[in-house]
């Protein structure tokens, strides 16, 4: 569809500016990169580019000392204090040992106020030493584009830093003058709230006018991650969420390791549509992988075996045309063959360090009914017996407090003792974090005339009257009980026990978690664009934590002007996940805008699952 | 355009004056000024001559208020204020004819020799122009007392305007002009905020506007310059400044400070769980004796003063506890291994140290090395049992896969006996169930009739047939389908009996001849 936004454009933007800031400091020159950029960096340069900009050598940026070198060097960094002292350290050698050397710091994506002061405490501070690099969105497929900024997760819903969320802003403000300016905007959540409203400071401080293009996506609807926590805790059972479960998709690349190949190499591949046979698959649910990739495994079979029985004319057409794409295809099926196996083997064989991923479906799938209370946390009790892979461990744990708004009490102290002492005592820092983000919550007795109740009331009356921070308030939204179930019920998210799901031809998104469940997120999205707004779902909403808010589209005379090519815009939407999306969510929203006739674009600060989203909230001291 | 031009005149009036007044060319300054200013500026501004003098001025000033601090000092040093006296004297020395405007360098930048150079060189030359200008200047008449007068409070204006200009300079741009530029990457200035309350509301606008970067930026600004109380005061009562406060905090690692914030704010296990990390993170290579008297001092001075941490603070004395053992036995062992006498250091080599290890793992090990050890001992399953209150699922599941791991067939069989009583003989059971004593005891590789033996025991007959044919014990698989009577599935399941194992092949046939069951289909 020829109305679609093309994302391309944004990696041509980034590059560009790159490119200029590169220019602008002359000479051969070596690189030092954060290492959490390292990836993305790939993805919008490469090494030959960079070697055309006069790029000498790369090297990572550590807490160590870079020995060789011109003396020209660029520092490419997230705004980041540690970042800041590496550097000042790194000059500070340099000083020592009386080497003169031209410095530049590339922030990405901005400066920092923080940043500077750090540079100007160690004395290192200089003119024209601090650059900022502003990649915004990387766009990891024709319908994806990331911020690739993971780290956005911890600091907005743990710390209740809004830092970041200018950033976020400010990748909506450049997507609005590129493709024109997003009439309808509908959001949940506190932080999408304040991207909203940075969104709108943004735009006229930056002086960007009212884009006088027409614009190409109608609808943007914003949603906070712990909106939904629930969504990225279960396990995936699309073929692109379990690959993303078990190998792991960085920046939209894989890394097949032996396993798969079943050589001594492992293969490096690119995932997105470009490879027909894997935008094909990879957005089906897993039981439906491996019959597809049998029959295609024939049919190229059969497509070789035409070629025994050509005659000679026939065959050099074949060769000079068809070979080529029938090896490609061949080499992608042999990959997916390899991995669909390894998957099978994760699903059926449970090792010394995991459960059957069978077994752990059913658990979480009662646990999102709400059945077999006891039998879940049996099972979970189980996995810290007998010290399963801790962040499963954790994620069931997360996944129980989510669905049922906090542990008892008794469980929870239960769980945790046994927890800390399975995994080390040191998690209890990690339970801390994950109560301050609402992952892991002590449910609030009703009793209110137990000790430890008015002990917190005592507590809190002490603190500053109405000083209730972002933490503490996201903490009490999420207090709300039965949240979930309410939720769940009224959205219809989860189908009556006891009725078939057809997984081969899915009638709606649930089928991304094998019929269980649909996407709390991807339901609110499909009510947003199908309502054009949030109206009649304040029942709903007032549940979720956050506050909702919705922008609309001043409906003049003038509208029916341009009907014909806002028509073609108003099916189009941007989706925006602030702290994350899913390759779930991703092949639900697909799923939705292919059955409604959609086209959904998904933005996000970065593609999560749920073992990279437990893994920022764990302390790892030892 | 002449009066601002005249600018200098003011400024260093008195000096002016006096040597002027005792000179012969007593109305000549101010005629010259008027008329011959190009040939001067010629002369002044080595190439940047066009740009008029209020122009230069006006644009210093912005540069001190846009870039502050630093430049501030710069404008300072322009002669606007005062002449610098060096340059005041050689000017009159060897100068007397030189119009005042010579001592008004155009920018700081070029005040030092530079600029004189090419004075001293007219001086010498006796440049046309200037001579030229003289002889014009002075065919001119007397000036009127009028004009005097008109001078006079031009003088005056000019005076209060520089007045103004200098306050003006050290006058903070708008808290939004400021946020502004915070926002978008522009430079700016904090240091002009100087009163409390310019502060606070530099504070509240970034909050309003939630920008984070203007809320820390802000909040440390606030810190540097105000006194300790007076900032913690108008911290505390915006949350969202302390949210921003702590998470820079933490990433800048000032700890002392986040701790101090946090118990402030009644925080307290937040402020606690600091205290644990801190210590934890600063003893990982020290000594478990060194890391445990740091735990000891953290539960004194953070986690026993609040109730609400109990269980925390008796997870840390468990930590310290679990240490104690773990150094003790670790070194025990690691005697014992050295001296080469115990055999099962040889047949088993210890692979890693358990120190700071969990619970569990120690129990592992001590499972696995220290098996029936009286309880007396630090090294025994038992005591670690007990002391840490280890359930009795806990301790089986460990239990069975340590003394798998060690073939110890035996031992289990104890284990997962129930002794004989009054009532009834001894019998085999497992509190986790022996559905789960197989799976441990698959996983941990047991040989056949290991599994075969427990997968007998399995209480459901359908959990039983699945792990049986799960883990190929065929013998247990086949019996359980003759106790379900299922004629049909045992004769599918005789295909799955492999050629090799005749043996079972003949039971199975065996057991779909007989006569004595009776069989469901």
């Amino acid at each position: 569809m020829e109305s679609f936004p093309d994302v391309r454009i944004l990696k041509a933007q980034a590059r560009e500016q790159f490119t200029i800031l590169l220019g602008n400091f002359y000479g051969k020159k070596d690189l030092v990169i954060d290492p959490s950029l390292m990836t993305v960096l790939d993805r919008i340069t490469g090494l030959q580019f960079l070697k055309e900009k006069g790029v000498d050598k790369v090297y990572k940026l550590e807490h160590k000392e870079i020995l060789g070198g011109g003396n020209k060097r660029v520092y490419i960094v997230r705004p980041s204090v540690k970042a800041m002292r590496h550097i000042a350290a790194h000059i500070h050698s340099d000083r020592r040992a009386e080497k003169m050397r031209a410095y530049k710091i590339f922030m990405v994506p901005r400066c920092l106020h923080v940043c500077e002061s750090i540079l100007e405490q160690e004395g290192v501070f200089g003119p024209n030493l601090i650059e900022d690099l502003n990649i915004g969105f990387i766009p990891l497929d024709q319908d994806i584009i990331s911020l690739e900024n993971p780290a956005l997760l911890n600091s907005v819903f743990m710390e209740g830093d809004f830092t970041w969320l200018h950033t976020v802003a400010h990748s909506i403000v450049g997507l609005q003058t590129t493709f024109g300016t997003i009439p309808n905007v509908y959001g949940q959540g506190h932080a999408a709230k304040i991207v909203e409203s940075l969104t709108n400071t943004l735009t006229s401080e930056l002086g960007e006018k009212k884009s006088p293009l027409q614009h190409q996506i109608g609808h943007l609807v914003v949603l906070d991650r712990d909106v939904d926590y629930v969504t990225p805790l279960c396990s995936q059972v699309t073929y692109e969420g379990l690959l993303d479960d078990i190998f792991e998709i960085k920046c939209g690349v894989v890394d097949f390791g032996p396993e798969v190949t079943k050589t001594e190499k492992s293969v490096k591949t690119m995932l997105n549509s470009e490879d027909s046979l894997f935008s094909e698959i990879r957005d089906r649910h897993f039981t439906n992988v491996f019959p597809y990739l049998s029959a295609r495994a024939k049919e190229i079979q059969a497509n070789y075996d035409k070629s025994h029985s050509m005659e000679l004319k026939d065959l050099k057409t074949f060769v000079s045309s068809e070979l080529k794409g029938l090896k490609q295809e061949h080499r992608s099926l042999t990959l997916h063959i390899g991995a669909s196996e390894v998957i099978m083997k994760h699903k059926t064989k449970g090792s010394l360090r995991r459960g059957d991923l069978q077994d752990i479906l059913h658990i979480e799938h009662s646990l999102l009914e709400g059945s077999d209370f006891r039998e879940c946390v049996n099972y979970i009790e189980e996995c810290i017996h007998r010290q399963y892979d801790m962040l499963l461990t954790l994620r069931l744990l997360c996944l129980l407090s989510c669905t049922t708004s906090g542990l008892l009490p008794k469980d929870y102290n239960n769980l945790k003792h046994k927890f800390l002492h399975s995994y080390g005592f040191e998690h209890m820092l990690t339970f801390f974090n994950l109560k301050k983000a609402g992952l892991l919550t002590e449910a609030q007795t009703g009793k209110d005339t137990s000790i430890e109740s008015n002990l917190n009331k005592l507590a809190d009356s002490r603190t500053v009257g109405s000083a209730v921070s972002y933490v503490t308030s996201s903490l009490a939204a999420l207090q709300k009980k039965d949240w979930f179930r309410t939720v769940s019920k009224k959205l219809s998210l989860i189908p009556k026990p006891g009725t078939e799901y057809n997984l081969k031809k899915p009638s709606d998104m649930a089928y991304v978690f094998g019929g269980a469940y649909t996407p709390l997120t991807c339901r609110l999205v499909e009510q947003a664009i199908q309502r054009q707004g949030w109206g009649g779902l304040e029942d709903v909403l007032r549940h979720l934590p956050g506050s909702n808010f919705e922008k609309l589209e001043a409906r003049s005379a003038k509208a029916g002007k341009s009907a014909s090519s806002g028509e073609q815009a108003s099916k189009v939407a941007l989706v925006y996940f602030i702290g994350g999306v899913t390759y779930s969510e991703v092949a639900a929203l697909r799923f939705l805008a292919k059955q409604k006739g959609y086209r959904i674009l998904i933005a996000t600060t970065a593609i999560i699952n749920g073992n990279r989203m437990l893994s920022s909230f764990v302390e790892t001291v030892r | 355009m002449t009066s601002v031009k005249r600018q200098p005149a003011p400024v260093s009036q008195q000096a002016e004056d006096e040597y002027w007044g005792g000179s012969s060319f007593k109305r000549f300054n101010f005629d010259e000024d008027d008329n011959n200013e190009d040939s001067i500026e010629k002369i002044q501004f080595d190439g940047s001559t066009a740009t008029p003098l209020s122009q230069k001025y006006e644009s210093t000033r912005n540069h001190a208020t846009s870039y502050g601090h630093g430049e501030r000092s710069y404008v300072a040093d322009t002669p606007l204020s005062s002449t610098p006296p060096n340059r005041a004297m050689s000017a009159r020395s060897h100068r007397p004819n030189m119009p005042k405007k010579q001592q008004f360098p155009p920018s700081p930048a070029t005040l030092p020799a530079a600029n004189h150079e090419p004075v001293k060189s007219n001086n010498s030359q006796h440049s046309m122009s200037i001579t030229e200008a003289v002889a014009v200047h002075d065919k001119k008449p007397i000036t009127s007392a009028t004009s005097l007068a008109q001078l006079e409070t031009e003088i005056n204006s000019l005076r209060r305007q520089l007045t103004q200009a200098k306050r003006d300079r050290a006058a903070a741009p708008s808290v939004s002009d400021t946020l502004k530029r915070v926002m978008v990457g522009d430079p700016y200035v904090l240091e002009l905020y100087k009163s409390k309350d310019e502060k606070a509301k530099l504070l509240d606008s970034a909050i309003n506007r939630h920008d984070g970067n203007a809320v820390v930026a802000a909040t440390l600004f606030m810190r540097d310059t105000l006194k300790r109380d007076i900032f913690s005061k108008e911290l505390m009562s915006r949350p969202v400044a302390v949210d921003h406060y702590c998470a820079y905090l933490r990433e800048a690692g000032e700890i002392d400070e986040l701790h101090e914030t946090l118990s402030a704010l009644g925080r307290t296990e937040e402020a606690a769980m600091l205290k644990y990390k801190q210590c934890l993170a600063s003893t990982a290579t020290t000594t478990p004796e060194i890391r445990a008297s740091g735990l000891k001092d953290c539960i004194k001075y953070y986690f026993d003063a609040d109730i609400r941490l109990a269980n925390d603070t008796s997870a840390i004395f468990e930590q310290i506890s679990m240490m104690e053992r773990q150094s003790a036995v670790e070194d025990g062992d690691s005697a014992a291994e050295k001296t080469g006498q115990v055999m099962v250091f040889k047949s088993h080599p210890r692979k890693e140290s358990i120190i700071h290890k969990p619970v569990i793992d120690t129990l592992f090990y001590c499972c696995y090395y220290h098996w029936g050890e009286a309880e007396g001992l630090l090294s025994s399953p038992t005591s670690i049992r007990n002391q840490h209150k280890i359930s009795e699922k806990q301790f089986m599941f460990t239990a069975v896969a340590a003394l798998c791991r060690m073939r110890r067939w035996r031992d289990i069989e104890n284990l997962l006996t129930v002794p004989r009583t009054l009532f009834r003989s001894s019998r085999l059971q497992a509190v986790i169930g022996f559905d789960r004593v197989v799976d441990v005891l698959s996983k941990n590789l047991a040989p056949g009739d290991a599994l075969a033996k427990y997968c007998a025991e399995i209480e459901t007959s359908d959990k039983r047939l699945e792990m049986a044919v799960k883990l190929k014990c065929f013998k247990v698989a086949i019996d359980t389908f003759v106790y379900q009577r299922d004629r049909q599935q045992l004769m599918l399941y005789l295909d799955q009996i492999p050629q090799a194992n005749q043996h079972m092949r003949q039971y199975c046939s065996n057991q779909l001849r007989s006569q004595e069951i009776k069989w469901k289909n």
